[in-house]
């Protein structure tokens, strides 16, 4: 739980913003004919909540096939290895359905990330 | 779904909702024939936590997600304790101190039953809808924070620890 706890100064730094030139799929570039360019954008839009905004956009998307939650996640902490502490506590979910680690993302998913509940 | 229609009225209650809460509009509607026993959780903001001043929180929600969940847990302690009446509803945004957060409004025919289901609905409320409060201190900083931690204790998000008996 330590580091879920942050200053807002302190968070601020660092979020997280994805180089989708490097996201594409190799095989995009591989086509032998011009699909790809008008093929749409296969993208999976995340969402994150409340202390995850202070390691996060709020909103970003990702053009990159992930296996499951757990490789979205791995690949999450990977661009931001403070986020880890938050990550590893926090559910996913899919169109607004929670789903386990196991969960096999699809290409236009769009997820949700949330940390452990704090209303009341 | 995003409301609940008390049983034996018109009365629609957002269960998310960015507007202060109307706790004795709320309560006023809660009365039914049957029922002997209301009972009203109201979570009030503190002017204190963590020994430091607390100025106002803010609340965010996944708010479809919340809804539904809320309604669900709703509609279980519902069937579960046999209520009259079942209404809960969590501000969202900027809540000020001495104001409230949440309200629980349970109604059934005896005490008993009236207490034990609302005290079930706010714990679930506060260990499992996507709801968050970001506490704002008087010294201007600011603190995600309140979790729940029981993911320490259970190894799971999914397990909670409830004050209240579940079985």
């Amino acid at each position: 739980m330590k580091g879920m706890c942050r200053g807002e100064d302190e968070g601020m730094r660092g979020k997280y913003q994805p180089d989708t030139s490097k996201l594409l799929p190799q095989s995009s570039y591989l086509k032998p004919d011009n699909s790809y360019l008008i093929e749409k954008l296969k993208t999976m839009k995340i969402e994150v909540y409340a202390v995850l905004k202070e390691y996060f956009e709020k909103e970003f998307t990702l053009s990159k096939s992930f296996k499951d939650i757990n490789d979205l996640r791995n690949f999450l902490i990977d661009s931001n290895p403070k986020a880890s502490g938050v990550l590893n506590i926090s559910r996913f979910a899919v169109d607004n359905e929670f789903v386990d680690n196991n969960y096999s993302l699809k290409e236009n998913d769009n997820i949700s990330i949330m940390p452990p509940s704090s209303g009341g | 779904m995003t409301t609940s229609a008390l049983c034996h009225q018109a009365v629609e209650v957002k269960f998310i909702t960015s507007e202060p809460i109307d706790l004795s509009g709320l309560l006023a509607s809660s009365h039914h024939p049957e029922a002997g026993a209301v009972v009203l959780f109201s979570g009030d903001v503190r002017d204190n936590n963590l020994s430091k001043r607390v100025s106002y929180l803010e609340y965010e929600a996944n708010e479809a997600m919340a809804a539904k969940m809320v309604a669900e847990i709703l509609e279980e302690a519902r069937l579960k304790w046999k209520l009259n009446i079942a209404v809960a509803q969590h501000r969202i945004g900027k809540v000020g101190v001495s104001e409230a957060a949440v309200v629980v409004i349970t109604a059934t025919p005896h005490r008993r039953e009236a207490y034990e289901a609302n005290r079930h609905i706010i714990d679930r409320i506060k260990h499992e809808v996507p709801i968050w409060k970001c506490e704002y201190f008087e010294d201007g900083s600011k603190l995600w924070g309140g979790n729940c931690n029981c993911h320490e204790i259970t190894g799971s998000p999914d397990k909670h620890i409830y004050e209240s008996p579940q079985s």
